[in-house]
């Protein structure tokens, strides 16, 4: 089914924008319910648009959803693995200057986002998607995406200004 | 790391948008797939071949994906065929499609209370996960329904093909066999490693026969209490089926509907290699479960 091969091009990202979107939720059964949903919603899809931001605006919103309807928001955070396993990609050398204790201070800061600041910061740093994919996925004009952007850096200095003046 | 301790309102955007994408490095992701479970596009895949577009859950056709039509329109139209099976099968009238109806029943059909009153030992429907087959008299896996007791190789004659056991050696032989309308099965004893399934005794029930899974007519009806999940069995797709009781009619090669009427004993994997069907039922766990069904030659 030449269906279930084009999504699985796109399976990975979007199980990681599923587990940005909702931390705490299934992911992988988010993404599989996405891809249903994207099949029925097929005949919408305009052949000279992007096919990945799509497909990310829908598992998003199945994200969305899924967080929502969470009774409890205790523990919806993003998190580090501290421990790589062997198996996994060494992290780049950029990363690997991004030391430990400053890597939680900027988790922390992330994590205390209103969900909006979050996302913006999701989709265009932890995913690396462009100002106009990131748009398409969180469904608001790439003007919006700018200044959304601009806002949620500057809230996540404030943030990270406050942990500094506390310790 | 000092110049990156420096207090924020030092450092610029690009500087903070940098350490945001070093630390995209360092999120947790889930891993894909879990273990045991196909990945999600092979998941949705299985879904929408089975004609589902919107997850109804009070009950949920399966049938192909051939993608004619909106979902909604395939789901209606196997609505209105799987009423029209299930009054076929009420009314005893051959339908000539060869392939494997999983009907859920839920607790006790209303047929089998005419068994139990005639069949001391048959199974009664308690929910699990008590044993509610009293142990009979008799071999493993008397008293649910299984035809007669025969021996591996009088059952395979019979059936006019192969047989396919675990090649797990801690398993060890099946302790019984029995044989009814071209169906074998096999009953292993409870022992370590394989729970007591609804059956007193019966760790393990595999039964073969000859039939295929045709996913453009695999309907199902699903109660509340019962979950049917799509899941691999090494490369070849079958259903683990958990929840109430259900039964199973599937119709043979020549197109002849067989109602499988024998009582279920627990957690059922169902998947066809070939042109074989198997069925197991069990009460270890669906990840276990497919791990010994892999190991069946």
């Amino acid at each position: 089914m030449a269906y279930e091969e084009l999504v699985r091009r796109y399976q990975d990202v979007a199980v990681r924008t599923a587990h940005l979107f909702a931390p705490d939720g299934d992911a992988e059964d988010a993404t599989q319910e996405a891809f249903v949903k994207a099949h029925a919603a097929l005949a919408r899809f305009r052949p000279d648009a992007p096919f990945r931001p799509w497909l990310l605006r829908i598992v998003a919103n199945e994200a969305r959803n899924r967080r929502r309807s969470a009774t409890r928001r205790v523990g919806l955070a993003l998190r580090v693995v501290e421990d790589r396993r062997p198996d996994d990609a060494a992290p780049s050398p950029e990363s690997a200057v991004l030391a430990g204790e400053r890597r939680s201070d900027l988790l922390r800061a992330v994590n205390g986002l209103r969900d909006d600041d979050r996302e913006v910061i999701a989709v265009r740093y932890f995913l690396d998607l462009s100002e106009a994919e990131a748009a398409i996925t969180l469904g608001i004009p790439r003007g919006t995406v700018k200044s959304r952007l601009s806002r949620a850096l500057g809230r996540l200095r404030e943030r990270l200004a406050a942990d500094e003046a506390e310790q | 790391m000092s110049e990156l301790r420096r207090p924020v309102a030092a450092i610029g955007d690009d500087e903070v948008v940098a350490e945001l994408r070093a630390l995209a490095a360092w999120l947790d992701a889930p891993a894909i797939p879990r273990a045991g479970t196909p990945d999600p596009a092979r998941r949705a895949r299985l879904r929408i071949e089975a004609g589902e577009g919107r997850s109804g859950r009070a009950w949920w056709p399966w049938a192909g994906g051939t993608g004619r039509g909106p979902a909604w329109r395939r789901s209606l139209v196997l609505a209105v065929v799987a009423l029209g099976v299930l009054a076929a099968i009420a009314g005893a009238i051959g339908f000539g499609v060869p392939g494997i109806r999983i009907i859920f029943t839920g607790p006790t059909p209303s047929p089998s209370a005419s068994r139990q009153a005639s069949s001391p030992g048959a199974f009664s429907p308690s929910p699990r996960p008590s044993p509610t087959v009293a142990p009979s008299a008799g071999p493993l896996g008397s008293g649910l329904d299984l035809g007669f007791l025969t021996t591996p190789s009088e059952a395979s004659s019979m059936g006019g093909f192969p047989l396919a056991l675990p090649a797990s050696s801690s398993l060890g032989a099946p302790d019984t066999t029995w044989f009814t309308e071209g169906r074998v099965t096999f009953a292993w004893r409870t022992q370590p490693g394989l729970p007591e399934t609804r059956a007193a005794g019966v760790g393990l029930l595999l039964t073969e026969f000859r039939g295929s899974v045709n996913q453009e007519f695999f309907e199902k009806m699903i109660g509340p209490g019962s979950t049917i999940t799509p899941v691999m069995i090494g490369d070849v797709a079958g259903w683990w089926i958990s929840g109430e009781p259900h039964e199973i009619v599937y119709l043979d090669p020549q197109g002849e509907i067989i109602a499988d009427t024998r009582r279920v004993a627990g957690d059922t994997l169902l998947w066809t290699r070939g042109d074989l069907t198997f069925r197991m039922e069990t009460s270890l766990d669906r990840g276990a479960a497919i791990a010994l069904a892999e190991t069946i030659r």
